[in-house]
């Protein structure tokens, strides 16, 4: 089980003892993939980043991330491994500038003192951060926050990264800047395994597998092609299809079938 | 006409080392019963604006004409007074003069507002509003505005239930602690404290953040049909398929100032640049495929739909 | 809601920014001492606050601080000082004071109004000693310097490393949790909530609709920072090394040696009864005499 990078069996979780969040789900994740997890609001998503990160402990059900045991006993020794980032800017923002955020990682893991500074001006820069690393929070946007928030977690080297709606208060250009950077960190570190969390169905198109939780529970899972397809499935429970599947869809509706499996694809289908 | 500014200047904390200009000269006009859409970049003086309809910011400069009732600077009479002296002062310019008797003018047509009167016309539903909730009882917490304007404490319940219904919050919930909601019910719950008021304005900072497609969907259509009973609707976001969709007027701000003001039609037809960032994917698309010569008549396109209809008849008469 | 100005860390690279926070910290407790000197002579005194007066002043200056900001803070002090002299000029008897005037039935005497001026020129040098210390540390530093002040209470196995966090933590949004005060004003004064008027029970209204979801947005906040803090790794109670450290330098070693040096000073002008008065009455008649 070597290339397993997550694993749950019979996991459940409830916060307050009556209701399960969580209902008996079991999964597995491959190490390297590039993970989309989607599902309306209180379907369990951000639950089952908790649970993964070891920041929660499943009621029942057993949780493992690289065949080690997510458990008191091995917490710290996994710890290292993973990596979040959350959806509120400010409320995971340690520092009190760019540069003691990034540095607050560090100190958790007891990295010397005099090598810190090109470490983190190292990520600062490759979240396009070096300009502002005296800035105080309260003079940087959101998105650039979450620029932050993703070097602090860089820094340590996860091999798992978490995005738990990450780009879900950021204004349009916020947006845009999060979902480049996770796609250049994709390009650039093959080994990564990264799990986005969101309800925009857009941003889940490039990744190798999409798994749809629904009430507490797995409803699908499987590539966005083969997902997508199932539009009907979707909307009974609150859920879109991204434009390229809607595109398709309706032009089937009136007889043309395309065959595009991107939207640039799809531009010169439609129009050569 | 609903709302009015005119030569309105804005800046936070004036002579101090935090003097920061947020709107400038700004002229424009809401029309009564529209559903106009304000949109810009974050910064671009959206949330200042807005905040000058009720009365929150006063204008460091000019004044805002709210149903008929003018909010100014300083007292009404000394405005006055100083707009009279800026006219007979021989070292103004002509132009600052002109501005002068501008506002004069208004000054002599209207009256001064009344905080309370305007504040109970003019209902702001702000960002993530379900962090104002904070009464006992869901019931209780939705009164709490039509009882801060004067209403007896059965009218208030009476407006507060109409109100839940209207956002889809039945009897169940009336007696249970805020608190202990969903998020997306919190939000409801939070949206109609504001329609309990009866506002003939309902300003909205972005009522969708964070919903997920369904509930921000079904949030608007329940805007529209707000809207549709008649009432004037200003609606703040980035969310362009929200502007195409509903809005029939929209402002553009950029920098502090009032861009343009058009219609959505006519915003899509012609959009710069950086912009593109924010058009809803399926305009993206059609711009794009206009890009490559494709002869799409874009403002007459609402859906994936018309688009496959579009392309149809296109390909049929080639 | 962030204008407060006055005290607040002004970023620079003067030579008292560059001391180390701990340094500032003891000088600040030593010199506010100093403030409470006191000499037997009326005009010892007068020279003695004003010499300390000048030394904070080029203080000042080496660390750009502008003094008019200082002068601001003097306008609240006025009342304050008029109402303490017409307390004192009725309470305060001392046994060798002189009579000055009488009104009246009324005697005036010098010594409540010597002790009035002592207690405002106190108040200055206290405020204007804070302000050095406050416009020149960085908030976060100031934190660490009194962290390591309280090492010694780890004997008593004081929770030094978590209270010093938590005071970093404060720091850090205090000034988000007045953007969000702000926030929820807006909201409530919309829905026709007066903060400023209105009867008692109104004004209770309008507190208790503020405090609720600032607490709220309060408890929020510490779940999903204490969620994103053991993401990072963090353990209360386990080691872990510092980004910032402080180095005591020769610059430290320097200012701590003229700070002793003053105090030093001090002590032995005032054991010794030196009375500079006289000295300075003569120089005075002597400048005097010349010019005519």
């Amino acid at each position: 089980m070597k290339n397993v990078a997550i694993s749950l069996k019979n996991v459940s979780y409830s916060y307050d003892k009556k209701n399960d969040v969580i209902k008996n789900v079991s999964l597995d994740i491959e190490k390297g993939k590039f993970i989309s997890v989607i599902g309306h609001n209180g379907s369990g998503k951000s639950t089952f980043a908790k649970l993964i990160m070891g920041l929660l402990e499943p009621k029942e059900g057993e949780i493992k991330i690289f065949d080690l045991p997510l458990d008191g006993e091995h917490i710290s020794q996994i710890r290292p491994y993973l990596g979040i980032v959350f959806q509120n800017p400010d409320n995971q923002f340690i520092g009190a500038t760019v540069r003691d955020d990034i540095a607050f990682g560090l100190e958790n893991q007891c990295y010397p003192q005099n090598k810190m500074d090109p470490l983190i001006e190292e990520y600062a820069s490759r979240v396009g951060m070096s300009e502002l690393l005296d800035k105080e929070p309260g003079n940087l946007s959101g998105g650039q926050k979450q620029r932050v928030a993703i070097a602090g977690v860089l820094a340590m080297h996860p091999k798992i990264i978490v995005f738990d709606e990450a780009t879900a208060m950021l204004d349009p250009q916020g947006k845009d800047d999060i979902n480049k950077l996770i796609e250049l960190m994709r390009k650039k570190n093959e080994e990564l395994t990264l799990i986005t969390i969101t309800h925009n169905v857009e941003e889940t198109q490039t990744s190798d597998e999409v798994i749809v939780f629904n009430e507490g529970e797995i409803y699908m899972r499987g590539k966005p092609e083969d997902v997508f397809l199932k539009a009907d499935k979707l909307r009974s429970i609150r859920l879109d299809t991204p434009l390229l599947y809607r595109v398709k869809e309706a032009f089937l509706s009136v007889g043309i079938k395309l065959k595009s499996k991107s939207i640039d694809e799809l531009k010169e289908e439609i129009w050569p | 006409m609903a709302v009015k500014f005119k030569h309105v200047n804005f800046t936070y904390s004036p002579k101090s080392p935090f003097e920061h200009d947020a709107l400038f000269d700004i002229n424009l006009e809401i029309d009564k019963n529209s559903f106009t859409a304000v949109i810009g970049h974050t910064g671009s003086g959206k949330s200042t604006l807005i905040q000058h309809i009720n009365a929150l910011l006063l204008p460091t400069n000019g004044v805002v004409n709210v149903n008929e009732t003018l909010i100014t600077p300083i007292r009404f009479r000394k405005y006055r007074r100083y707009l009279e002296k800026t006219i007979k002062n021989k070292k103004k310019t002509n132009e600052q003069k002109e501005i002068a008797r501008n506002l004069l003018d208004e000054i002599n047509n209207f009256n001064p507002y009344k905080k309370k009167k305007l504040r109970s016309e003019v209902g702001i539903v702000f960002q993530f509003p379900e962090y104002q909730l904070f009464e006992e009882t869901v019931l209780k917490d939705v009164s709490f505005g039509p009882r801060n304007f004067g209403k007896t404490k059965e009218e208030a319940i009476n407006l507060a239930k109409e109100a839940l219904n209207r956002v889809g919050i039945d009897e169940t919930y009336y007696e249970r602690s805020p608190f202990e909601l969903s998020g997306g019910e919190k939000r409801r719950v939070a949206i109609a404290g504001i329609l309990a008021m009866k506002p003939s304005i309902l300003i909205l900072d972005e009522p969708t953040a964070g919903l997920d497609p369904l509930s921000s969907l079904k949030m608007m259509e329940l805007f529209f049909e707000i809207y549709r009973q008649g009432i004037t609707i200003i609606l703040v976001t980035h969310d362009m398929n929200h502007v195409l969709n509903y809005s029939t007027h929209v402002i553009v701000m950029r920098d502090g100032k009032v861009e343009r003001k058009t219609t959505p039609r006519e915003l899509f037809a012609d959009l710069k640049g950086e912009d593109v960032i924010s058009l809803p994917p399926l305009y993206k698309f059609m711009h794009d495929l206009v890009d490559r010569g494709c002869p799409l008549k874009i403002d007459k396109i609402n859906n994936e739909k018309d688009l496959a209809r579009a392309i149809k008849g296109l390909k049929g008469n080639a | 809601m962030r204008n407060i100005s006055l005290g607040r860390y002004l970023p620079n690279n003067t030579l008292i920014h560059r001391l180390d926070p701990r340094l500032k910290f003891i000088s600040l407790i030593i010199m506010m001492s100093m403030v409470f000197f006191r000499f037997p002579s009326v005009g010892m005194n007068f020279i003695y606050y004003g010499i300390l007066f000048i030394v904070l002043l080029i203080l000042m200056r080496i660390g750009k601080i502008r003094i008019k900001s200082l002068f601001k803070q003097l306008k609240a002090l006025w009342f304050m000082m008029i109402f303490l002299l017409i307390v004192n000029l009725f309470t305060y008897r001392v046994a060798d004071q002189n009579e000055l005037f009488a009104i009246g039935k009324f005697i005036v005497y010098d010594a409540p109004i010597y002790q009035t001026f002592y207690i405002f020129i106190r108040l200055l040098l206290m405020v204007s000693l804070t302000m050095i210390l406050t416009s020149t540390t960085r908030p976060l530093d100031l934190t660490s310097a009194i962290e390591w002040f309280m090492y010694p209470l780890k004997l008593i196995k004081f929770p030094v490393h978590q209270i010093a966090m938590t005071l970093s933590l404060a720091l850090r949004f205090i000034p988000l949790l007045l953007d969000e005060t702000g926030r929820i004003m807006n909201a409530q004064e919309s829905r026709g909530v007066d903060f400023k008027g209105g009867r008692f029970s109104e004004k209770i209204r309008a507190i208790v609709s503020l405090m609720v979801p600032l607490f709220v947005t309060a408890f929020t906040l510490s779940e999903d920072l204490s969620f994103a803090m053991e993401a990072r790794g963090y353990d209360p109670s386990a080691k872990r090394t510092r980004y910032r450290v402080m180095k005591f330098r020769l610059r430290d070693l320097f200012s701590f040696i003229f700070i002793l040096a003053c105090l030093t000073g001090s002590i032995l002008l005032l054991v010794f009864h030196v009375d500079f008065a006289p000295f300075i009455i003569d120089l005075f008649n002597l400048i005097k005499g010349l010019f005519k």
